[in-house]
């Protein structure tokens, strides 16, 4: 869906490259999460692949069109961006019109657009709040608003750009709950970029950038046993996979590695009730 | 400095359409040098119990007592003397950095405290010091510098009237790793070296366990639960009732100790230690 072929960039003529010949494939339906810490740049990967940003050198390919001056805006119907803070993203009065706003640029058919609309409300789960105003909701809500805002557009691929930060935990917990669901119901490319391993835990593959570079890509099973790794740039090793590596540390072998604490305390109940 | 507050409400637009109570009869009480966390989930209350602390807003109904200084619905003449000594760091702090360099906005309290700039000045060196800036950082501007770094200059530049009590509004939100632990150690070490009272605000219940000694658990505008974080955590259906959730220390314990029928308490240990200890603990239970 997304390839990236020793793509390079600067935010200036004379600035130090922040993506340095980066190559990465991503795959239609799949769900990766981008990790690294601030300034590894995994932001401006995303910005690269919405036509954001052009590369400086190398190439980027969206569903095959090649991302260039040309081809920049049908590739950005194509990713849509889910940004960090929900306030910033609305413009609309209500919740519909806010949902409609994309719809109205591109010059969608009133009636399409109103179908279209309710769908997306639908698959985020905020159709009982379509008459709202956006700014009475909660941080969740309004970023399950903002997803519905590029499902409308009907994009192949979104990019969550830190969109949990700002939320407390129940708001993240709700966003995740609307990406799982929304991968149950239709075909969509997840680009997950953030910092929290134990919410990357949940993508398919975790690619970790470091420097501009690609260190790491894997399942995130095969992520987290390389705790040294991630430390050593300045990630922080979630703390189910710290409390593995102290039983490890005394001996006790575990089948696989646990990317959450269930699995942990599922696997000794295994293990002990062999012994 | 001590903060008590008695019987305080607060409310919105009152008399209008819009009225809205955000805090309904709250009293507490946050002893001089202590490290008090207030959680609560969004709309809470926790942010307009917050501006509080330094005269933003007015009780509706009630005082607050904050050292010597009285805060009532009456106007207070004495609200710039209070700011200097309850230091506010707000969310996000970089969105208030505005001046050219680093200096001046670490000056800008002093200076509009009224007090003497030139004598704030002396202070410097020393203050950067102890938020781990170096000297040179003072000729930049405030928007070169890291998410990590500008919080460093938000706190300093409170830091600078020297105040009592230092409160911090999700001081480490939108932080990666690396740059939430040195933040967090900072406002740990003012409290442990200088004696400061600090008042925390947050959503990590993770932060709550490893550095509060009191939590005060608001909801819907009322003072909920309050404690020591182990007794607070350890009322954990009260606790949900509220939409909150145990740090996940206790979270994994809780499922651990039910389903292996272990009895290992939190205690202070690390995720490695409490590894190790429920290795022993399983080993000795198979073993014999």
């Amino acid at each position: 869906m997304i390839h990236f072929n020793q793509v390079s960039f600067a935010y200036g003529d004379d600035q130090v490259d922040v993506i340095r010949e980066l190559d990465l494939s991503i795959d239609k339906n799949e769900w990766v999460a981008l990790i690294g810490h601030n300034g590894s740049g995994k932001s401006t990967a995303a910005k690269l692949m919405n036509g954001l940003l052009l590369p400086k050198s190398g190439k980027v390919t969206v569903g095959g069109t090649e991302l260039n001056e040309e081809t920049y805006w049908d590739i950005r119907k194509k990713v849509g961006m889910v940004f960090q803070n929900p306030e910033n993203q609305f413009v609309g009065t209500t919740v519909m019109d806010d949902v409609a706003f994309g719809l109205e640029n591109l010059g969608v058919p009133r009636e399409e657009m109103k179908e279209r609309v309710d769908e997306a409300l639908y698959l985020v789960g905020m159709y009982d709040y379509r008459e709202h105003a956006p700014h009475r909701l909660s941080g969740g809500q309004k970023q399950r608003v903002a997803i519905a805002g590029i499902l409308a557009i009907m994009p192949d691929v979104i990019i969550f750009d830190e969109a949990t930060t700002m939320l407390d935990p129940m708001g993240r917990q709700e966003l995740l709950k609307t990406i799982e669901e929304l991968r149950e119901k239709q075909e969509i490319t997840i680009i997950y970029i953030t910092h929290d391993l134990s919410e990357a835990a949940l993508a398919d593959r975790m690619i970790v950038m470091n420097q501009g570079e690609k260190w790491l890509s894997g399942k995130p099973r095969e992520i987290f046993k390389q705790t040294r790794a991630l430390v050593e740039i300045g990630l922080e090793v979630p703390f189910v996979t710290r409390v593995a590596d102290g039983m490890k540390q005394h001996g006790i072998q575990l089948i696989e590695e646990p990317l959450h604490y269930h699995e942990l305390v599922d696997q000794l109940w295994k293990l002990n009730s062999k012994t | 400095m001590e903060i008590e507050f008695k019987n305080v409400s607060y409310t919105y637009q009152p008399n209008s359409p819009f009225s809205f109570q955000a805090l309904k009869e709250v009293s507490l009480t946050i002893p001089t040098g202590s490290f008090s966390a207030i959680v609560g989930h969004t709309g809470s209350g926790k942010s307009t119990l917050l501006q509080h602390l330094n005269g933003l807003l007015r009780p509706t109904e009630g005082q607050i007592q904050i050292g010597e200084y009285t805060l009532a619905e009456k106007k207070s003449n004495q609200i710039k003397e209070l700011r200097k000594e309850v230091g506010v760091v707000f969310q996000y702090p970089e969105h208030q950095l505005f001046e050219e360099t680093v200096e001046k906005d670490i000056l800008f309290g002093p200076h509009n405290f009224g007090m003497e700039v030139e004598k704030a000045k002396e202070r410097l060196p020393a203050i950067l010091e102890e938020v781990g800036l170096s000297e040179d950082i003072l000729d930049r501007s405030p928007f070169e510098l890291s998410g990590g770094q500008m919080r460093r200059v938000a706190i300093a530049g409170v830091l600078i009237t020297d105040p009592k009590v230092l409160v911090l509004d999700e001081p480490t939100a939108g932080l990666d790793p690396k740059g939430r632990q040195q933040v967090m150690a900072l406002v740990e070490a003012l409290h442990k070296q200088k004696g400061i009272t600090v008042v925390l605000v947050t959503h990590h219940m993770e932060d709550v366990l490893r550095y509060a000694e009191n939590v005060f658990v608001l909801s819907q505008g009322m003072l909920a639960m309050e404690g020591t974080p182990t007794n607070v955590f350890s009322k954990r259906k009260e606790l949900r009732a509220l939409g909150l959730d145990l740090p996940v220390e206790m979270q994994f314990l809780e499922k651990l100790n039910e389903t292996l029928g272990l009895t290992i308490h939190y205690h202070g240990q690390t995720a490695e230690e409490l590894g190790q200890e429920i290795a022993m603990a399983l080993e000795l239970g198979g073993n014999q």
